[in-house]
């Protein structure tokens, strides 16, 4: 039996640092990993250290939505076939997980070594799940088909907010376990021991061509001047639901990663495979118009569509 | 230079010339005695095609192929082709009641259906004759693509359910900027979104569910450093203005628009107009002094209004058929436009209708509904149109019927003469235009035909 373990969170919440974390954690085991990216380019899987793990990709897409569902499929097939202790899932921010059940069950007899569907973990951000919980019938779907839930960025937030979403989480999942974080610092092993019960947990899937967000890609041409980055992305956050990339600036190289109007730019070490910027749409395809104005004002020539 | 006076145009500067573009899409394959379907689907025809039009047509600037099926094949309607037409969408795999939108993982590559044969033909057209032409790749418009997806549901949808329209809508206009991509970086100088459909929709609904998409695919050929052309076919005069909005550098019109009256409002936001040979009485079925008069007396009226920001074409896709020498005129007449107004200049265009026999309306047992068309199999709008009726046809069978005449067949046009037909596509029911350039939703129709049942 390969221990399955689902990773899902709105974008920005903190998936790939508890996958980090997850990795880190388990590194006496033998893990599979597979990411899911909603951008037609898969950024995550350049943070996530994938030293002598087993790992799968699959971008453009939620894996729940038929457009991904059949690669999805595949890849746990797949994946059935390496020899794995366990394997952790990162969907993508706006994955909608009601089907994995389902899909588990749909595959059963295709599987080589069988998943055990352990935990799912959900991360909110503390700072603006309040806002999103009403908006996106999918991040709804997260909280209530997880049996872990971690809220993140609690150092953020008031005592007040924390407890407002504390009950809001309670009222969608009575049965979760429900843990405070900043930067995923929680105590895995312990969360981890009782067992889940996610078993029991099937529904349609919303993500649907409702919750289908546009994404749009932008490449680096030659060294971006940080006097024009910031400005830039100040002016299109407000249309994003997040922007997230790495790119070489007159400052060194800086990994991006804004959530609504968040913005976090952090000097980035390592080789910079792909210099480009993925950006997740809040205002469907009007997004195109928003960064070709704003690059027109801001950005002279080293970005590129 | 061609090329070079296509550019000023697009830029809104001030030329000494009209710059020519032949829309010869099919009928380029006649050029070289191939079939509209060998033409589209076999590169080493169609660049063979493409240098004859250049040779004999002497163009500005010129398309590479006219097909707005190109998109819709990749995705998954089927295709009928045909020998003189380019093909028509025979499915719509989105229609019906599961309102849904297709995978972004159809969205066409360099590697789907026909674009690696375009995109070769591109590259060829652009390396031999590319240094002097304005070369045109012409894009399906998102409006129109949604409709090939959804059928004609799509009329419905735009009122019952706005935000299924506007996400499928979206969703094409995504296809739209990945086919101007390509296409810009195969060497295409314009990139022509053609959108026959938008004249069939109210400027309102435009505005609330088209200019958006529309608009991020201008902006987006822009930024690319490349220009851009709204083409529209139909009686687009009361939507000329929200295309205008839109921004694309130029806006290209068919017949069924009053040409000076277009430019008045092209003028307003400072955006060149295409236009408007009229394909069928014209083109296909005139003679050389029709087409030389017509060109004369375009450029003349046009002028009156202002002078450059105008590009002189066919109203659309040239029909297959069209006599060589008639174009030949016509590229003649733009380029040697005095002494062509000199010769013409007492010559009258001519169309006798004392044959044609109007119904008995009054005295009829059934309502009599009947699409005046330009060629269904080529016009997306009367496509849709016909289409219209069809899908009511066994409600209403037990009273009413309907009748199709085409714009491309000869012995057709006096009848539309005769009927005082000034847009197509038009639908009359008893003699009395009902539908001007307008697709009825399901609803309306019948109920509009109830009206005149006995």
């Amino acid at each position: 039996m390969i221990k399955l373990i689902m990773l899902t969170g709105f974008l920005g919440s903190g998936k790939t640092t508890l996958l980090q974390k997850l990795i880190d954690e388990y590194a006496d085991h033998k893990i599979g990993i597979l990411i899911n990216e909603f951008g037609a380019i898969s950024i995550d899987s350049e943070i996530v250290d994938t030293k002598g793990v087993q790992m799968a990709e699959l971008s453009n897409g939620s894996i729940f939505c038929a457009c991904l569902k059949d690669q999805f499929v595949e890849a746990l097939v797949e994946l059935s076939k390496k020899d794995l202790e366990y394997l952790f899932i990162e969907a993508s921010g706006l994955a909608d997980p009601a089907n994995m059940v389902d899909i588990l069950a749909g595959i059963d007899k295709h599987l080589v070594n069988k998943y055990d569907y352990t935990h799912a973990f959900c991360i909110v951000d503390g700072t603006n799940f309040m806002d999103l919980i009403d908006v996106l019938e999918s991040l709804r779907h997260q909280v209530f088909f997880s049996d872990i839930i971690i809220i993140n960025k609690t150092d953020l937030i008031t005592k007040e907010t924390e407890t407002d979403i504390r009950n809001t989480i309670h009222e969608i999942n009575p049965e979760a376990a429900v843990i405070s974080a900043s930067y995923c610092n929680f105590d895995l092993v312990k969360a981890t021991e009782s067992p889940s019960g996610l078993s029991d947990r099937a529904e349609e899937t919303t993500n649907t061509f409702e919750s289908r967000p546009q994404t749009m890609v932008l490449k680096e041409k030659k060294t971006v001047p940080m006097e024009e980055l910031l400005p830039f992305i100040e002016d299109i956050a407000g249309s994003t639901y997040r922007i997230k990339g790495f790119l070489h600036t007159d400052q060194g190289g800086v990994k991006l990663d804004c959530v609504g109007e968040n913005l976090s730019i952090e000097p980035w070490e390592k080789e910079i495979k792909e210099a480009k910027v993925v950006l997740i749409s809040s205002v469907g395809i009007r997004l195109v118009s928003v960064v070709i104005a704003s690059m027109a004002k801001n950005i002279k020539g080293s970005i590129s569509l | 230079m061609g090329k070079e006076l296509i550019f000023k145009t697009l830029r809104h500067e001030k030329t000494d010339d009209i710059p020519w573009v032949p829309f010869a899409g099919v009928h380029a394959g006649k050029l070289k005695g191939y079939t509209a379907q060998e033409l589209l689907t076999d590169e080493d025809k169609l660049v063979e095609s493409l240098l004859e039009v250049h040779k004999l047509y002497i163009p500005d600037g010129m398309p590479i192929m006219f097909d707005l099926q190109v998109e819709a094949e990749i995705i998954g309607c089927e295709l009928k082709w045909a020998k003189d037409n380019p093909p028509s969408v025979k499915s719509h795999p989105w229609e019906g009641p599961n309102k849904e939108i297709p995978c972004d993982c159809k969205i066409p590559t360099e590697e789907s259906g026909r674009i690696p044969m375009i995109l070769n033909a591109m590259r060829r057209v652009k390396e031999a004759v590319g240094e002097d032409t304005a070369l045109y790749g012409l894009i399906c418009g998102p409006f129109t693509l949604a409709s090939h997806l959804r059928g004609t549901e799509i009329f419905m949808d735009m009122v019952t359910d706005p935000e299924y329209t506007k996400a499928l809508v979206g969703y094409c206009a995504k296809v739209a900027i990945e086919m101007s991509r390509m296409y810009i970086d195969a060497g295409m100088d314009v990139i022509a979104v053609v959108d026959p459909l938008v004249s069939q929709i109210s400027p309102k609904m435009i505005k609330k569910l088209l200019s958006e998409p529309f608009k991020a695919v201008f902006d987006y050929i822009r930024a690319r450093g490349a220009f851009s052309s709204f083409f529209v076919c139909g009686n687009a005069t009361k939507q000329i203005e929200v295309m205008c909005e839109m921004g694309p550098d130029g806006v290209s019109i068919d017949e069924n628009v009053d040409m000076p009256k277009a430019k008045e409002v092209t003028d307003k936001f400072n955006i060149t107009l295409g236009g408007n040979i009229p394909l069928t009485t014209t083109m296909l079925f005139g003679n050389q002094e029709d087409n030389m008069k017509c060109v004369v007396d375009l450029i003349d009226s046009v002028r009156e209004v202002s002078d450059g920001n105008f590009i002189i074409s066919p109203g659309c896709d040239m029909p297959y058929d069209t006599p060589i020498e008639n174009t030949i005129a016509c590229a003649q007449a733009v380029k040697h436009l005095d002494s062509t107004r000199e010769l013409i200049k007492n010559y009258e265009t001519v169309i006798d209708t004392s044959n044609v026999e109007i119904p008995d309306y009054a005295n009829s047992d059934k309502v009599i509904v009947e699409l005046f068309l330009l060629d269904p199999d080529q016009c997306a709008a009367c496509f849709y149109m016909r289409a219209a009726v069809e899908d009511i046809y066994d409600e209403i069978k037990d009273y009413a019927e309907y009748r199709v005449y085409k714009y491309c067949v000869k012995e057709d046009i006096p009848r539309y003469v005769k009927m005082g037909m000034k847009n197509l596509p038009t639908m009359t029911i008893n003699g009395e235009q009902r539908f001007i350039s307008i697709i009825p939703s399901k609803e309306e129709l019948i109920a509009a035909i109830k009206e005149y049942v006995k």
